[in-house]
């Protein structure tokens, strides 16, 4: 990502380093410090406001479309759309009621006691360091009766993707030019950054603990006699350093050893430079001494001061005082005039590189796209007509060696299709005898069963004829002992048995 | 209360990148009120207008909706005399994923298409379904009157 596409918000723009100061209320610099970070209560997790970060890469399609920011601890709906869990929360409870706020979607959400696994979409495993906010994961209870929330976390991806953007320290307006990944910063502002500022509580000068605001980089300081910058963080954690008496309060002020001007540590460094009258320095052209705070206007208007010449950045290598160079070299310095055109020339030439790298990501898309069409389209024609690169006959040449390595191949595939069929022919063949063998073996056991079936007909008239005649048999044995009257009953006997 | 940095990047994105026909500035001493003017829509009644708005943005923005209110004196059924607007996405409507940007669009969307069936003005909406000539020759004839 080129620095150019860098977003700009209006904290960014602060210039960095020290802000100016009014000298008049150099005495009371706490109130008059640059924004930052300040821990000032006993759990600074609670209060550092990840929203206000300045980002240094493009955030486009990671922005939450409520707070227009970086998605911070994201959540989906089932409509699609992602937003910070906080934010969508914010959303659902305010007058527009449950609805998806980009396409107005229905959306169930109901609050559900925490539970580490999630069983309605996916659990969250995220070390500690990465989640920068308090995470209270609703997730749906497998043993509740009730319908699954709409609303859930976005997939672990996008988390991590926007808490690896890269974000600046919020004390940048103090100095501090650390850039890092967001989940970083709050172990940075704790732990690292030097101009985070604590409360003091070293004991001062009248013997009471000092209430008052300090950056860390002051804190640290063994004595006066370190060295001045303040990126000298190596030892690793000052918790607020109470322990360590010998470093005094860094707010106790003793007189400027210049000026007899009071002044503590903390704006000892600043008062030389641009308030301590007695802070002198001589000027190497003219030889006059002047204070610190003068010298940087002396130093624009001094007329013996040694300058480069304004055509140095193209290759000029005089130097020397300002006054020659107004009358004898810059009338006859060669790069001077023609800086005019160089300078046209060299935002020609930027404008090209951006061109050429704006051209060059294109097309690696192009190309991108290209390689990927030919990979969905492996085994069939190509549609994509190849630019012929070089040399016509040798690009030729070489995409008939591609067509014919690409025809072995189909050939050999459908060899193997071919083989495979003939394999299944035969097992048909075998099925289909075994099916004919199944039919006739059916046929038997069916004809089979008709004898059968005759068989036990002609069985159960015969058993039939055998009862008719027991009943006959008992009928004239009861007429033998009855007496002969009956005859007549005799008759029909041998009719129904006919019938039957 | 320190300002959200949603009305900040919005503010910065109104200043850098505008919607054509459309400018909203905010006042310095209260960046959440906004001085507003929109161009009439091309082949309405309002053409060649220019017309002034005010937007304000409650503290619970972006949770409801930014109150906007016509200054110019302006001619159509869903603009009262008090220069109240009646638009569905200012009111119930809102979503918090909708910005001062897409409002302002509405609003200019509103001038070229007057809806008279959901009035706000009642006599100016009658006009409207009655007598449409004679009402838009009322409304360009407050145009030049009044926005210019």
């Amino acid at each position: 990502m080129s620095s150019s596409s860098v977003d700009r918000s209006p904290a960014s723009t602060v210039s960095p380093g020290k802000q100016p100061r009014n000298s008049a209320d150099s005495r009371n610099l706490d109130n008059h410090e640059a924004e930052g970070f300040d821990v000032t209560g006993d759990d600074p997790d609670l209060y550092i406001d990840v929203r206000s970060l300045t980002y240094t890469v493009k955030y486009d399609h990671l922005v939450c479309p409520i707070c227009q920011q970086p998605f911070l601890n994201p959540y989906t709906t089932i409509c699609g759309h992602t937003f910070c869990r906080a934010c969508i929360m914010q959303a659902i409870r305010s007058p527009m009621g449950s609805k998806c706020p980009l396409d107005r979607t229905p959306l169930f959400y109901e609050e559900r006691l925490e539970r580490p696994q999630n069983s309605g979409h996916y659990s969250r495993h995220r070390s500690s360091s990465t989640s920068l906010e308090r995470l209270e994961d609703s997730s749906s209870a497998d043993d509740s009766p009730s319908r699954e929330n709409e609303i859930f976390p976005a997939p672990i991806i996008i988390s991590n993707i926007t808490d690896d953007l890269k974000v600046r320290c919020m004390n940048n307006a103090r100095g501090c030019e650390w850039v890092g990944p967001r989940w970083q910063i709050k172990l940075h502002l704790l732990k690292h950054c030097g101009y985070t500022r604590f409360v003091c509580g070293k004991t001062g000068i009248d013997g009471k603990i000092c209430t008052k605001l300090c950056e860390r980089r002051f804190m640290e300081r063994k004595s006066e006699d370190d060295s001045e910058d303040g990126d000298g963080n190596e030892e690793a954690d000052s918790d607020s350093g109470n322990d360590s008496t010998d470093y005094g309060c860094p707010h106790i002020e003793y007189p400027c050893p210049k000026c007899e001007q009071m002044v503590s540590q903390i704006d000892q460094e600043w008062h030389l430079k641009h308030e301590c009258p007695k802070n002198m320095v001589v000027c190497h052209g003219c030889n006059f001494e002047f204070s610190m705070k003068l010298f940087e206007t002396h130093e624009k208007y001094c007329e013996k001061i040694h300058v480069k010449c304004p055509g140095a950045k193209f290759g000029c290598s005089w130097r020397g005082s300002r006054d020659i160079l107004k009358d004898v070299h810059l009338p006859e310095c060669i790069f001077v005039k023609l800086s005019e055109y160089l300078e046209k020339q060299e935002t020609r030439m930027d404008n090209l590189s951006h061109e050429n790298s704006f051209l060059k990501s294109e097309l690696s898309t192009i190309l991108d796209s290209v390689i990927q069409g030919r990979l969905t389209n492996l085994g069939f024609p190509l549609d994509l007509e190849e630019v012929p690169r070089g040399g016509v006959t040798d690009s030729v040449l070489g995409s008939m060696e591609e067509d014919y390595a690409q025809l072995i191949s189909d050939f050999e595939k459908l060899r193997l299709n071919a083989q495979r069929a003939k394999r299944a022919l035969t097992e048909l063949e075998v099925s289909k005898q075994m099916i004919s063998g199944l039919a006739a073996d059916n046929l038997q056991i069916k004809e089979e069963m008709s004898s059968q079936r005759l068989a036990l007909n002609s069985i159960r008239q015969q058993l039939q004829f055998i009862l008719m005649d027991r009943r006959r048999l008992n009928t004239t044995l009861t007429r033998l002992g009855s007496g002969t009257n009956l005859v007549n009953e005799d008759l029909p006997e041998p009719k129904l048995n006919n019938k039957l | 209360m320190s300002l959200p940095k949603r009305i900040i990047r919005e503010t910065e994105r109104l200043i850098s990148d505008p919607v054509p026909g459309i400018t909203a500035v905010p006042h310095s001493d209260n960046l959440r009120y906004f001085d507003v003017t929109i161009q009439g829509p091309e082949s309405s009644p309002y053409e060649n207008g220019k017309f002034k708005l005010e937007l304000f943005l409650p503290d619970e923005y972006p949770m409801v909706a930014p109150k906007v209110r016509f200054l110019t004196k302006i001619y159509h059924p869903n603009i009262d005399r008090l220069g109240r607007i009646c638009l569905d996405v200012l009111k119930n409507n809102w979503s918090p994923a909708l910005q001062i940007r897409t409002i302002l669009l509405s609003i200019q969307a509103l001038l070229s298409s007057p809806n008279p069936d959901d009035p706000l003005a009642n006599e100016v909406a009658e006009e409207w379904k009655n007598n449409n000539v004679h009402a838009i020759a009322t409304a360009k004839e407050w145009t030049e009157k009044y926005a210019n």
